[in-house]
């Protein structure tokens, strides 16, 4: 008697658990999937780090042809701003050329 | 008696340990010379890549170049973290093509095997007409360390 009081004792949580697993789910199943649109939407990968290392490597040549335009008869400090702006370009390219490789090689295997 | 035996299989147990085996990891790290240059300006950089249990950590220390000590010193921390070696490695075909509101972007990534690793080769990227390439990568003298 004692035995057959313990095994209903235990069969209740096991029912109630058995029903609760198998309901979770299906609700799950039956959230609204995400819009066709927004899934379409995304923009191919690497486009915004490519668009980002174009403009920079543009600024690049625009600062290039500032320093050696002001080699010749450039003040001093005409020069130096010259060359601070073509290292900052020059950094601006590393940093977005880094980018568009990492992204290349991370999303495009 | 029972001493001798606890001795024996403590020799059993010492013995049947996998010994140490470094060359079952692989290559520790990679040493080389990296070589940037944009337009005409180059840099060249030694680099040391170790192998951690996340991944591979890159160190470069600027060489000769054309740009001033505190942009290399910068430069190369961007660099590191570039991935210069890989496991493994699946590129698409060569070059990507971009259209982009300053032109078109072409970049060109070649890896290629050293040892159990793959090693990026070099990198090129260009912008709209100019013929040489904007920007190149490279690493020059790859070498594994065991």
């Amino acid at each position: 008697m004692l035995r057959h009081t313990l095994q209903i004792r235990w069969a209740g949580p096991a029912v109630a658990l058995t029903l609760l697993t198998a309901v979770v789910p299906a609700r799950a199943a039956a959230a609204p999937a995400p819009p066709r649109a927004a899934i379409t939407a995304q923009p191919t990968p690497c486009v915004l780090e490519a668009e980002g290392f174009g403009q920079a490597m543009y600024e690049w040549y625009v600062a290039a042809d500032a320093y050696i335009n002001s080699l010749p008869g450039g003040t001093e400090s005409e020069i130096i701003a010259a060359a601070d702006q073509l290292d900052r370009a020059t950094d601006n390219v590393v940093q977005t050329g880094g980018k568009l490789l990492l992204c290349l090689v991370m999303h495009l295997e | 008696m029972q001493v001798l035996f606890l001795g024996a299989l403590a020799l059993v147990a010492a013995c049947d340990r996998p010994a140490a085996a470094p060359t079952d990891q692989g290559p520790r790290a990679l040493t080389g010379t990296v070589e940037l240059r944009i337009g005409t300006m180059v840099q060249q950089y030694d680099i040391r890549v170790d192998r951690a249990p996340a991944g591979f950590i890159a160190l470069l220390h600027p060489m000769a170049g054309k740009v001033t000590p505190a942009l290399a010193t910068a430069l190369a921390t961007r660099l590191a973290r570039l991935p210069f070696v890989r496991d493994s490695v699946a590129l698409p075909a060569n070059p990507v093509l971009f259209e982009t509101p300053a032109g078109i972007v072409a970049a060109t990534i070649v890896y290629r095997p050293l040892g159990v690793w793959q090693v990026l080769d070099h990198v090129d990227a260009t912008l709209g007409d100019h013929s040489t390439p904007a920007f190149h990568l490279a690493l020059r003298e790859p070498r594994l360390e065991p």
